[in-house]
């Protein structure tokens, strides 16, 4: 019982954080939301054909990633060949309501 | 495998059983013998008890486009070498029926169940063909994986219930659980036969994921496929993908880095020590001993966080690819690997001493749930539970993979099959790891991570067995146009699941968590 204790919170403190007043801020390489960047997206496309579950649309003028869809893989990011997804660090992504969950990013070209 | 060997195998049979043998191959370390239908039982029952061999899988494939047949395939490997035997027979799709093999070798039990669900092919002869995989209401005369049975075809539903099993006798109760419990976790129906106290059957009903997995794979180009695998079984989705992978590569003839080998090495140790932190965390959580359970807890979370430092992913997903591993281990990933693995180590050591050295602990775990090693080698179970109750199998070891072959490292085999013991080889598994993990970054050789990707030609046919923390799973594939034309998933849970039906028996219902988070079974990995 002693020794539980000692062990326990004599030793090792609060190991939780206090999240979230104090916000939670994950590693470089992290695999959060894919975000797309307009200026230099050229709508060829790729990342649709890659997409294993069919999270992006890419249309004439804007291309939407359906988060609720989305398995964070990071295909699309490899296929760009403009390099215009990175995988972001963000990763509260909880919404209300389905639509919510749709990102839609303007193509600037 | 040699052919002195394949050789030797059909030496050891009578006249009568080589006579069912039409053709014979090798090809690497397997052994292919096309047999007559007829034959397939004895010839199988033979290598199984004669040669001490396990059965690895027993599938079927719908070959009706190519030979209008189906075919029938036992894959056995052979005890203390790396070599498998594959028996393959022919099911005529006008007659489709099979001997069983369940009366020669009895872990064949749920392969004909699932095969009489999925193909319709009936095993005659077996005791028990009631539906294993599917629902209870789904309609009789469809079969999922035949070829001619469309990927979204929404099928009625015809409710009709499912025969259980009956126990009667004066004072017993049947308790029905689930499929949906208590708490987030996944759905499955257990249902108990007490007499006053102690559990004298238990029964399971599981299929409740059935995702369509092997259906899905099927059209799946090869690249999406490693992300489908992944996600077979969430926790276990490194051991599942590395297993695609593998046996992708070696239809494709690619031979993955050295670098990448050892790489793939470190992150299965990785994804086994924080399985098998959950895991030992849960047992002492399950005996009411919270503050143990927290210590590992908090251990696990330190290796989970080590994986997204490391990968990007707590779940280590989008790690493997066909051809080698995207990410690499650089020097300072070494650096915070290593600190971190020092820092679980001394952790691990603390929590296993306050568990062991609480009375009230031990005395749930000891000689609680036992399974013998009898019951454990006829139902061939698998991986650390297995090993728990005198199984000597690891294929890290006995079939070694990735860069294991140039590695060291303990199987601990315990025997007395509670779940103190599963706990004890959990534990000892933990510390294993660490040392392969430490050995590995420490002699990875610098290069390339991938190789170049070859795409198979249609019509052959690779497995690959993978370790993974619940133990040996397989995926076994026959390459079509660009994707699998068959893919063969089973995963240790599929072999587990069974454990639990012996282990329960004579405990008492609230030793049922404790005996089942001991064996650590997924119903997603076993429901596919």
């Amino acid at each position: 019982m002693l020794k539980t204790i000692r062990n326990g919170f004599m030793k090792k403190g609060v190991v939780t954080d206090h999240y979230p007043s104090v916000p939670f801020v994950p590693h470089d390489g992290h695999m959060g939301m894919p975000v797309v960047n307009g200026a230099k997206c050229r709508a060829d496309k790729e990342c649709e054909e890659v997409c294993p579950t069919g999270a992006i649309q890419v249309k004439s003028d804007d291309l939407s990633i359906d988060l609720g869809l989305c398995i964070f893989c990071g295909e699309c990011v490899r296929a760009c060949p403009q390099q215009a997804i990175t995988m972001s660090k963000e990763f509260e992504l909880a919404s209300k309501r389905r639509e919510g969950l749709v990102r839609t990013y303007v193509i600037e070209q | 495998m040699n052919e002195r060997l394949m050789g030797e195998i059909i030496a050891s049979m009578t006249d009568d059983l080589a006579k069912g043998i039409k053709k014979t191959g090798l090809r690497g370390n397997h052994v292919w013998m096309m047999v007559e239908l007829d034959a397939l039982p004895t010839i199988a029952g033979h290598i199984h008890n004669s040669w001490g061999a396990t059965l690895v899988s027993m599938h079927a494939v719908d070959n009706r486009s190519i030979t209008s047949d189906f075919k029938l395939c036992v894959i056995l490997a052979l005890k203390g070498e790396d070599d498998f035997v594959t028996l393959v027979a022919s099911v005529n799709a006008e007659n489709p029926f099979f001997p069983s093999l369940t009366p020669d070798i009895f872990s064949a039990d749920w392969y004909e169940r699932e095969i009489n669900d999925m193909f319709g092919l009936r095993a005659k002869g077996h005791p028990d063909l009631r539906p294993l995989v599917l629902y209870d209401d789904w309609p009789e005369g469809t079969f999922p994986l035949r070829k001619d049975f469309a990927v979204d075809a929404k099928v009625p539903r015809i409710p009709k219930p499912y025969g259980f099993r009956k126990v009667d006798g004066e004072g017993v109760f049947v308790i029905p659980v689930g499929p949906i419990h208590a708490g987030v976790i996944e759905p499955g129906h257990f249902r108990f036969s007490v007499a006053g106290e102690p559990i004298i059957d238990l029964e399971l009903r599981l299929g409740y994921t059935h995702k369509g997995i092997e259906k899905l794979s099927e059209r799946m180009p090869y690249s999406s496929g490693v992300q489908l695998a992944e996600r077979i079984s969430g926790d276990n989705g490194f051991a599942h993908s590395l297993a695609y992978c593998q046996a992708v590569e070696s239809l494709g003839d690619m031979k993955v880095p050295e670098r990448s080998r050892y790489l793939r090495c470190i992150f299965a140790e990785l994804e086994r020590i924080y399985n098998q932190l959950g895991d030992v965390g849960g047992i002492a959580l399950d005996t009411a001993f919270s503050v143990g359970a927290q210590h590992a807890f908090i251990l696990r979370e330190r290796m989970m966080d080590v994986n997204d430092l490391l990968t990007g992913s707590r779940f280590l997903r989008g790690v493997n690819c066909l051809g080698g591993v995207r990410k690499d281990i650089d020097e300072n990933g070494r650096l915070k690997l290593i600190e971190r693995l020092v820092i679980v180590k001394l952790g691990f050591q603390e929590f296993y001493e306050e568990v062991t050295e609480t009375p009230t602990v031990m005395d749930r775990l000891e000689t609680t749930g036992v399974l013998s090693s009898e019951a454990a080698k006829d139902l061939n179970i698998v991986g650390p539970s297995g090993r728990a109750s005198g199984v000597d199998r690891d294929v890290r070891r006995d079939h070694p993979y990735a860069a294991y072959r140039d590695l060291s490292f303990k199987v601990p085999v315990l025997r007395q099959g509670d779940v103190h013991a599963r706990f004890q080889v959990k534990s000892e598994e933990i510390i294993e790891s660490i040392g392969i993990i430490e050995q590995a970054v420490s002699n990875m050789p610098e290069g390339e991570l991938r190789t170049v990707v070859h795409y198979p030609e249609a019509g052959r046919t690779a497995m690959s067995l993978v370790e993974s923390p619940r133990g040996e799973l397989i995926h076994w594939i026959v390459s079509g146009d660009g994707r699998p034309f068959r893919h063969k998933i089973r995963d240790a849970s599929f072999n587990n699941w069974r454990a639990m039906e012996v282990a329960v028996l004579g405990c008492i219902v609230p030793d049922f968590p404790l005996v089942n988070k001991s064996f650590s079974l997924s119903y997603s990995g076993n429901d596919l």
